[in-house]
């Protein structure tokens, strides 16, 4: 698949289709075994539920406002979100289901090849709201084999420290500069799918030494983006590479010594959205599915982030030249392990 | 191999034999219902010990195993290795030192200062996850409040960082020997209050000295306090795992116990690899629990730390205060300071700013659903593993103090109970995951796959401070209880239990205030639903902010201080002496 363009995410994202082969819907993958047949019996047997739970790898931010958004559309239905960061969230979802007690009803995170592989299995239902099925999702690539929703897109980029860096550079390339070496610099840890994508994206672009280079300055390293962050308001850091906007407008606001750009060309990760077909309940999992479908929810995904559908309220201006991450890669059975060994040897991690 | 139906001579000599049976027949019937209470405990912590690391072992031999190739097929595995021996010798040479300079001091305060002996434990009182975060706080490089002192001094002349780096091998072995020290001051402390001073003068007088003393007199008469604590010290270097994942994996620090976790949390999680790589601290650990076995022989000889008045008179030291009240200064109140500073300011920027503190971070926890259930559920699974974890230790600590039972009996049931303090707690997570999220006990997703955890941590303590006194009980109540007419029941209900009521207390102490801290296993068996203080702190560290993180650290301390509070007015004033 070609990665990288220049007219836009729309764009991009219609080559995700072919990315995953153009697959046809998941065997077994006829919708809700338990939930009602139309949307308004969907919407009343979801308010009977009362609640819904969500496992996510959406920044905190984000998750507040998806949950305020959809508390209020739906009244009845309290959204409770986990924040689960990290591969940690493949592991517990497989004990759940090992263990028949599984604590979500809906998914929205990073686990690419665990969710492809689960979603091949025909454990997840296929959306049945007005959204969620309608015409700007079903049969384009935002909808990949007709039960993974890319409903984020996370505008990640370089953050920085006001009181340490005045003049932060505009690209990555700028980051390799020995004067964020001996431990100014921070990483993220190549822990999961998104930081080996990132680390691979870099290198195809700025040329096979650019970590080695990067590894040269003696980087510290985070699980995640909040840590990072962290790091760089206490001046642990200046400044850092996985940067979130999301997360650092706030802290800016209220007076924090950071700030954030989105470095031109530009690399971005998307999240997956998946509704387990047995789950507790599978009803209230379909509104929420159909709500991050929706335009207003959409808007609440994209608030100081990226978005997936074009003219979205509220989100970043992305870059002229950005690159998704690549799913094809990251769903390809070992790429992942032997792409974070490598980063490894040259991190000396 | 001699059968435990072999009872002895008098016990068949004792029986009736109404029915005309053989006397070898009979006696092998009263062995057997003598040793049914033993072998069923031992099926039952047998299976709670010994499941979780066998299935695990199973898992990584399986396919020529396939799981120890992937587990020490990574690059870096030496250095791994190395760092996490490193972690274990460093912290255990630092922490006995530390440990017997501070037990030395303590038997030398002055009578009004002797409350201060309780001091060096506080570090134990302190959740290692909150005390790390604190130290982060302080000791990093370049933002950590203690670095930015020393560089703001007139006669620093290093750069704009440092000179402390709390995110290499060095630091993290010094704090987890401050952790450590604690632990070897308690060993220690009972040993010296057991030594008879006039030993000690006639050694003065005989010419020896203060060397000679120490090595002729002393460290003979300490050496089961020193072995025990040492051990005890030794595994938990070894095992850390806090202070490796919170400040280690900054700067590439890594261990044993941190790859463990790393490999049953990937994407797809590799429960053989972790097996694998958890071995060789398994090893050690068994080691450790026999040789102990070995040097110390019978446990009624090294569990005497309940002894009654200690004849030890030392020579009183100005000195003694300084020091104690010093180290316990640095140790435990620092790193709580720093917590208090950051959780009152807006953002933590390394830097205290009186002025923009506030309780905000306060309100906001308690507005998180998950931090409240958090502390609801260590409560009370920690509550209810006190609770459970008594009775079995009582049980098991009866079995190990009855010298009529087989002596093999015996030493399997010692053995079993020692295992939980050989294995790291986040090898027993990886094995506890993989076990009770299937059959026959699937309870991963409920808050009873943390009580069974908890109660298997904690067999050591529960079943050691109850054995402990006993043996400074003696028998003779239990006697005159039986000679007058009590049954066994009544005579432990209404003799034994209210005689020892004070180390009950003591043991229940001890027992929520590790678990109210219990971070490694719970990590790997908690779900979304269960999770307890330490987890959710970890996850606040991942997810939201420093400042929440050292408020969810200070209500952990806090939740701890009322646990030890309580049950010192459960269990009377002994209870703080026994913890």
């Amino acid at each position: 698949m070609g990665r990288t363009t220049r007219v836009g995410i729309a764009v991009v994202a219609a080559a995700l289709l072919a990315a995953c082969g153009g697959q046809a819907a998941a065997p077994g993958g006829g919708g809700m075994s338990t939930a009602a047949s139309t949307w308004d019996e969907v919407l009343k047997k979801a308010s009977e539920e009362g609640t819904v739970s969500l496992y996510s790898a959406l920044l905190p931010e984000v998750n507040k406002e998806l949950e305020t958004r959809f508390e209020k559309t739906y009244p009845d239905i309290d959204l409770k979100i986990t924040r689960i960061v990290g591969p940690e969230v493949s592991a517990k979802l497989d004990a759940e289901l090992k263990s028949g007690s599984l604590g979500a009803d809906i998914v929205n995170h990073v686990n690419y090849e665990w969710a492809k592989t689960k979603a091949d299995e025909g454990l997840f239902a296929e959306p049945v709201g007005p959204n969620g099925a309608g015409p700007e999702w079903k049969g384009t690539p935002y909808l990949i084999d007709d039960v993974l929703q890319t409903s984020a897109l996370t505008a990640l980029g370089i953050a920085w420290n006001t009181e340490k860096v005045t003049d932060p550079p505009a690209t990555y390339e700028g980051l390799v500069d020995p004067k964020y070496g001996g431990g100014r610099l921070g990483l993220v840890d190549n822990l999961a799918a998104p930081m080996a994508d990132l680390y691979a994206w870099l290198e195809d672009t700025y040329g096979a030494d650019y970590l080695t280079k990067l590894a040269a300055l003696k980087p510290k390293f985070y699980p995640s983006a909040v840590p990072l962050q962290e790091a760089l308001l206490s001046g642990e850091i200046s400044i850092a590479l996985w940067g979130a906007n999301s997360t650092v407008k706030p802290i800016k606001a209220s007076g924090g010594p950071i700030d954030w750009l989105m470095p031109d060309p530009g690399w971005a990760p998307m999240n997956l959205g998946y509704m387990f077909k047995e789950s507790d309940n599978p009803n209230a999992a379909q509104v929420l599915f159909d709500f991050m479908a929706s335009a207003e929810g959409q808007e609440s995904l994209a608030k100081d982030n990226l978005s997936v559908l074009p003219n979205v309220a509220g989100a970043v201006e992305a870059p002229k030249e950005l690159t998704l991450l690549d799913l094809t890669r990251a769903t390809k059975p070992g790429w992942l392990g032997s792409a974070q060994s490598e980063w490894k040897q040259t991190f000396g991690r | 191999m001699k059968s435990i139906s072999e009872a002895p001579p008098a016990a068949a000599r004792r029986g009736a034999d109404p029915k005309g049976e053989t006397r070898p027949g009979l006696s092998r019937r009263r062995a057997l219902r003598r040793h049914a209470l033993p072998i069923a405990a031992i099926i039952v912590i047998g299976y709670l010990v010994l499941a979780p690391l066998v299935r695990l072992q199973l898992l990584a031999l399986a396919d020529g195993g396939a799981g120890y190739a992937r587990g020490f097929g990574t690059a870096d595995i030496a250095r791994t290795i190395l760092t996490t021996l490193l972690l274990g010798l460093g912290s255990l040479v630092i922490g006995l030192v530390f440990g017997a300079v501070l037990a030395w001091y303590s038997i030398q305060l002055p009578p009004r200062a002797r409350w201060m002996a309780s001091l060096p434990i506080l570090p134990i009182v302190v959740p290692p996850v909150a005390s790390m975060i604190g130290w982060g706080l302080l000791l990093a490089p370049n933002s950590g409040t203690v670095n930015r002192f020393i560089r703001s001094l007139p006669f620093w002349t290093g750069g704009d960082t440092g000179p402390i780096d709390v995110f290499t091998v060095p630091w993290i072995v010094f704090l987890t020997a401050l952790g450590l020290t604690s632990f070897v001051y308690v060993f220690l402390r009972a040993g010296l209050l057991r030594v008879n001073y006039e030993l000690v003068e006639a050694g003065r007088t005989a010419g020896d000295g203060p060397v000679g003393v120490f090595f002729r007199i002393l460290l003979p008469v300490v050496r089961p306090s020193l072995i025990y604590g040492g051990a005890v010290a030794l595994l938990l270097g070894l095992g850390q795992f806090t202070a490796p994942l919170l400040l280690g994996s900054i700067k590439n620090v890594k261990v044993l116990t941190t790859e463990v976790y790393f490999f049953a949390n990937a994407g797809l999680a590799d429960y053989g690899a972790a097996a694998a790589v958890a071995s060789p601290l398994l090893l050690v650990g068994f080691g450790i629990v026999a040789l102990q076995r070995m040097l110390l022989g019978e446990e009624r000889r090294f569990v005497t730390d309940g002894g009654k008045t200690s004849r030890y008179s030392a020579r009183r030291s100005p000195a003694a205060v300084v020091v104690i009240g010093l180290f316990s200064a640095v140790v435990a109140l620092l790193p709580l300071l720093a917590l208090i500073a950051a959780s009152l300011s807006p953002f933590w920027t390394g830097q205290i700013d009186v002025s923009t503190w506030s309780l905000k971070n306060f309100r906001e926890l308690w507005d998180t659903p998950t931090a409240v259930s958090a502390v609801q559920t260590s409560l009370v699974a920690s509550g209810i593993s006190v609770l459970v974890s008594l009775p079995i230790g009582y049980v098991l600590a009866d079995i190990l103090h009855r010298r009529s039972l087989d002596a093999r009996v015996r030493a399997i049931v010692d053995i079993l109970v020692s295992l939980p303090l050989g294995v790291p707690a986040v090898v027993f997570g990886a094995g506890f995951l993989f076990t009770y999220t299937a059959p026959p006990f699937v309870l991963y997703g409920t808050p009873w796959v943390l009580v069974v955890v908890y109660v298997t941590l904690m067999l050591p303590f529960a079943t050691r401070m109850q054995l402990a006194a006993r043996m400074s009980l003696g028998d003779s109540y239990q006697e005159a209880a039986r000679v007058s007419g009590a049954g066994p029941v009544r005579t432990h209900l209404q003799v034994v239990i209210p005689m020892i009521r004070g180390s009950l207390g003591g043991a229940a102490a001890l027992i929520f205030v590790l678990l109210t801290h219990e971070f490694a296993a719970s990590l790997l068996v908690r779900s979304t639903r269960t999770q307890v203080m330490g987890t959710t702190l970890y996850d606040l560290w991942l997810n939201v902010s420093y400042p929440l993180v050292a408020a969810m650290g200070l209500v952990m301390c806090l939740v701890t201080a009322a646990g030890v509070i309580l049950a010192v007015r459960l269990g009377g004033s002994k209870a703080l002496e026994s913890l």
